[in-house]
């Protein structure tokens, strides 16, 4: 925490020392780093708290629930929904995997905001690994359940035979966008948010330190992070959201395709 | 900022990816411009469709929760 404070002269808060990698148990397998690192760390955590919540809070099973099988009952329902409406009946098979997908981001990014705690979704790696697992994912389901019929996804109906060819690439490079742009919304608005909140703290700092009216004008910074912290949760609960609807809609255009 | 930072990233995504296609069909092929060009026009074409279908799924389940907000809104489909 040494370097986060008293740089000579500048700012007195670095915005991306939370972003660091630091390694907690050095690990090489066959040449590849794989060390146990404060990212690691963090998404165990997040596991286990998914895993507390959807296991351990209804373990009860009471036919009024408390507060934390309220919680979990909740969060089932809600993505049951939305699987429902964007995928279809018959998407409901792959229902495991959008939730867990959905608690994953959700619980990374509200447990992103405790003081201290790191962000794992805020290293375009780690979203870009859960968007390409969607990806090649519904890819696979796509040619499994149609089989080449599945390429009719990419030919709109209706098209003169003169531009097809123009439009199929086209749809082709849409459809390999997708797991970018999946991964780099999700990263920025993290990344984005937790800086943001790091850049006003310091302000406080920087004019706490300059004498009575410097405390005076140090408490709109501090209003200021207030409000972005709640802000922040809604970015994060709504973040996960349009992970996991668009996974939806995906894994939909996968299952019927030619729409 | 959530509907519009979505709409940039689909668009960008469209052109880094078209971008990217046309990069590595140049370097295999060896005809360094020409694929580049090509398909970085494509994808600046596949962003553009991204955002006509982000903005209609925007707007379709807009339409949808002011008709009924019972929220039965049917999948949004292009």
């Amino acid at each position: 925490m040494a370097a986060q404070n008293g740089q000579d002269g500048g700012f007195p808060v670095d915005p991306l020392h939370q972003f660091e990698i630091t390694t907690l148990v050095p690990l090489n397998i066959g040449g590849i780093d794989a060390s146990f690192t404060n990212s690691s760390l963090w998404m165990v955590l997040t596991v286990f708290a998914v895993t507390f919540l959807t296991v351990f809070a209804v373990r009860g099973r009471n036919m009024i629930p408390g507060r934390m099988q309220s919680i979990a009952e909740m969060s089932y329902e809600f993505v049951a929904n939305m699987v429902r409406d964007n995928a279809g009946n018959d998407g409901q098979r792959y229902f495991p995997f959008i939730f867990s997908l959905f608690m994953f981001i959700l619980l990374a990014n509200f447990l992103s905001m405790l003081p201290y705690s790191f962000t794992v979704t805020s290293h375009i790696i780690v979203t870009f690994a859960l968007a390409a697992l969607v990806f090649v994912g519904v890819t696979i389901i796509g040619f499994a359940k149609h089989g080449l019929g599945f390429l009719r996804l990419f030919v709109p109906s209706g098209v003169p035979a003169v531009i097809l060819p123009l439009v199929v690439a086209i749809e082709v490079i849409s459809y390999l966008s997708r797991p970018l742009s999946l991964s780099v919304r999700l990263f920025a608005n993290m990344l984005a948010g937790h800086i943001t909140l790091k850049v006003f703290a310091g302000f406080v700092i920087a004019l706490s330190s300059a004498g009575v009216a410097g405390i005076f004008g140090a408490v709109l910074p501090l209003a200021m992070i207030v409000a972005i912290t709640a802000l922040e949760f809604l970015v994060c609960a709504l973040q996960a959201y349009v992970f996991a609807v668009l996974t939806c809609m995906y894994l939909g255009d996968a299952l019927h395709p030619g729409h | 900022m959530g509907p519009a930072l979505r709409m940039s990233t689909e668009f960008i995504a469209g052109v880094i990816v078209g971008g990217g296609i046309g990069w590595f069909l140049d370097k295999w092929l060896e005809t360094m411009p020409l694929f580049l060009i090509i398909f970085l026009g494509l994808g600046t074409a596949a962003g553009v469709v991204n955002i006509i279908r982000a903005a209609n799924a925007l707007s379709t389940n807009a339409g949808a929760d002011k008709g009924n907000d019972q929220g039965g809104s049917p999948p949004a489909k292009m």
